[in-house]
């Protein structure tokens, strides 16, 4: 005997029994737990509006169609949306089967029950795999979701686009016909990976792997795969096939270029090394080993102090710890080569940076200069012998004057002396008197030593043409060669206006003898412009000025004023605007004032007369 | 010593101080007395001009030269017996002196018996 169920059964169980009118699908008939269900009690089901209130709209069709399903006698299975009475929309299954009511009309009988919670882990699941497909779709890379034995499950555009076939072609076939066949071994023990360890990634980098297209060819790729856990499935791989065309052809120009770099570095004339973050050589040159009188060989891998010695690693200390500091550094200086011999050299240093911005070495470029300083030398001298030459042909110019210069001393010298003479031959010397003579005479005598060695200072040619380099005052330069020139000036009927010393100082650092012959052609050009002038306005000012980190000479005619608005021109060798003028002067005094940082600048004032200004750093 | 009998003192111009007391302490041993102006106008502007025997006149002299000083001497009438003296080798400055009227030219540095000669020279043109 089959035992009965309670006689309560079908009102407590959470299934909701439920009877409706087949046609009009009116509900006849709704157990007790319905009110559970949506909070409404049997009474409002009875009522005919009652289900299209509570079934959401767009559900209301598929619940239709079911119903009219199961009272044509097939199945009357439906999962709708119910609006709860508290507003929350719940989940129902309904299941229905047409039957005989008890007036004999056309009924349908089943039940109604909450399937809400299941819905919603559905509903999840679905988003995780959505977000699984969006994942594959918007992947960069080729990307095939196969089983644990290779079968494809699911595969990106990209991927039937790498492998040339359409995802519906090879979904269910097995992943290893995409490999070439002498590779497809390698496949199942890197799936077996897996049943080790589910956290591990199996890669296989591109230089040992490739795929095969559909049209046969090979394509070299980078092969990763990861273990994917899905909902209610066994365990897939996820595939991911990165094409590595562009990059081997990358590493192909990159390698090339390489190539041509290191043979365009071991034939350059400069010395050119690599060393790592310990001052090991990492790369050295022809050149650079030829250098140290050594084979590269036998360079590569030992430190720069032990190669380079101590001499030379201490001149370059600072440059290389700058350059393991990240800061590249230039320099020039002297350093020893391999037979110990003392070279001119320039030096820099370039740190390379690599792409998480670590300095992982640095290399070291060094020219000979030798021939660049010999020329440099030769060119120094050269300057030195021409400024030299046109020091003398000025002084030969001046020849009248200097020789007054001295005249008037000597013929002062020689009256008193012949008037002392005269005095001691007399009856009653008077001796003070000849005393008084002869002080005037030693006076006399020193200034013409003076005259004497002003000259011989102008026209000493230096040391194998080195330049000074001494503080000097401008102001009583200036005067000095002012007084070299008083008497042109006279000769000329100008006036010389010699400086007024400035508040501040005048002191600049450079060769008296080269910065005096600045002044003189400067000079010596006004004196000649401001003799054109009418008699009693040929004047010759000089000002010597200081400013922030300048001092500043002056020198103003009252001549007609420059030939030309083009200065640069004058600065030129060979342009004069002086008559029989060789058209040296402003060249050199332009040469001169350049070698001490300075410039000069010449210019008509609109006033009248000319005027160059020589500016030059303060010492 | 000398035997030139002067009436009255030399007048000595030259803007070298040195030069000056020279020529006045060499001229003193020889008996003749001078006045010294360090420019042409002031030996122009003073006093004396009508009271010497005689100029030595600086041709080289800032602002106005002893050229210059000799014309003004011209101008203002006067027969003042005018010596031109120079430190510069220039063969046309005795030319031109002598033009213009000047008694005697002399070089620098001159000797003892070149300056009195000119000395003589001069006094003898005023006579």
């Amino acid at each position: 005997m089959t035992p009965r169920p309670p006689s309560d059964f079908l009102e407590t169980a959470p299934l909701v029994p439920i009877e409706l009118e087949a046609s009009t699908h009116r509900v006849l008939y709704v157990g007790p737990q319905c009110s559970a269900l949506v909070g409404a009690p049997a009474e409002s089901w009875l009522e005919p509006d009652f289900l299209r209130k509570r079934i959401l709209p767009d559900d209301q069709g598929i619940v239709a169609q079911a119903r009219s399903s199961a009272a044509a006698g097939g199945s009357g299975w439906v999962e709708y949306r119910m609006e709860h009475a508290d507003g929350r929309v719940i989940w129902v299954s309904e299941c229905t089967v047409a039957a005989d009511g008890a007036d004999g009309g056309p009924r349908l009988r089943g039940f109604v029950w909450d399937v809400t919670d299941r819905k919603r882990q559905e509903l999840a699941l679905w988003k995780r795999e959505a977000k699984l497909r969006a994942l594959l779709r918007s992947a960069p890379d080729a990307m095939v979701l196969t089983d644990l034995d290779g079968r494809i499950r699911d595969m990106n555009e990209q991927a039937a686009a790498l492998f040339g076939y359409s995802p519906s072609d090879v979904i269910g076939s097995s992943f290893d016909h995409l490999v070439p066949s002498r590779l497809q071994p390698r496949l199942p023990e890197l799936r077996s990976a897996f049943e080790r360890d589910p956290q591990r990634k199996s890669l296989v980098d591109g230089q040992s792997f490739a795929i095969e297209r559909r049209d046969g060819s090979e394509v070299p790729v980078e092969l990763s795969m990861s273990l994917v856990h899905r909902e209610d499935e066994s365990p897939q791989l996820l595939c991911s096939v990165r094409d590595l065309t562009a990059r081997r052809r990358m590493e192909g120009h990159l390698r090339t270029s390489e190539r041509h770099l290191r043979e365009m570095a071991q034939v350059m004339p400069a010395m050119v090394c690599f060393l790592d973050t310990e001052h090991r050589y990492r790369f050295v040159n022809e050149a650079y080993a030829r250098w140290h009188g050594l084979e590269r060989h036998q360079m590569e891998g030992r430190r720069l102090r032990e190669v380079v010695g101590p001499k030379a690693h201490a001149a370059l200390r600072a440059s290389v710890d700058a350059a393991l500091a990240g800061s590249g550094t230039h320099f020039r200086g002297a350093m020893e080569d391999g037979r110990g011999r003392s070279v001119p050299v320039d030096v820099s240093t370039v740190p390379l940076v690599d792409e998480e911005e670590q300095v992982s070495g640095y290399f070291l470029l060094i020219f000979d200069i030798t021939d660049e300083m010999a020329a440099q030398e030769a060119d120094r001298r050269h300057r030195a012998e021409i400024a030299h030459v046109s020091r003398v042909a000025t002084l030969g110019e001046l020849t009248a004057s200097i020789a007054h210069e001295l005249n008037q001393p000597l013929s002062a010298i020689l009256a008193n002396a012949i008037a002392a003479r005269r005095m001691l031959d007399g009856v009653v010397p008077d001796l003070e008197e000849v005393g008084e003579a002869l002080d005037d005479i030693a006076s006399s005598g020193r200034r013409a030593g003076d005259v004497i060695s002003g000259m011989r200072e102008l026209l000493r040619k230096g040391e194998g043409g080195e330049a000074h380099d001494e503080v000097i005052d401008l102001t009583p330069l200036a005067r000095d060669v002012i007084d070299l020139l008083r008497s042109e000036a006279i000769g000329r009927g100008v006036t010389l206006v010699a400086p007024e010393a400035p508040g501040a100082s005048a002191e600049i650092r450079g060769d008296p003898v080269q910065i005096k012959q600045v002044l003189l052609n400067l000079l010596m050009n006004a004196i000649e412009a401001a003799s054109r002038a009418p008699a009693g306005a040929r004047t010759v000012v000089t000002g010597v000025a200081s400013g922030t980190g300048v001092v500043e000479v002056t020198v103003q005619d009252s001549g007609p004023g420059l030939p030309t608005d083009d200065v640069e021109e004058l600065l030129q060798p060979f342009v004069t605007r002086r008559p029989g003028g060789l058209g040296m002067g402003l060249a050199i005094c332009r040469s001169i004032v350049e070698a001490h940082a300075g410039r000069i600048h010449g210019y008509t004032d609109p006033r009248g007369g000319a005027v160059f200004t020589v500016r030059l750093p303060s010492a | 010593m000398t035997d030139l009998a002067l009436d009255g003192p030399i007048a000595i111009v030259d803007d070298d101080a040195s030069v000056r007391t020279a020529l006045r302490r060499l001229l003193l041993v020889h008996g003749i007395s001078s006045v010294t102006h360090p420019s042409g106008p002031a030996f122009l502007d003073s006093t004396t001009l009508h009271d010497v025997e005689c100029v030595i006149l600086d041709i080289h002299m800032p602002g106005m030269s002893g050229l210059d000083v000799l014309e003004e001497v011209r101008v203002a009438a006067t027969k003042l017996p005018v010596i031109l003296m120079t430190g510069r080798y220039d063969a046309d400055f005795a030319r031109r002196s002598l033009d213009a009227g000047a008694s005697a030219f002399l070089r620098k540095p001159f000797e003892e018996d070149e300056l009195l000669r000119a000395i003589e020279v001069a006094i003898r043109d005023r006579r």
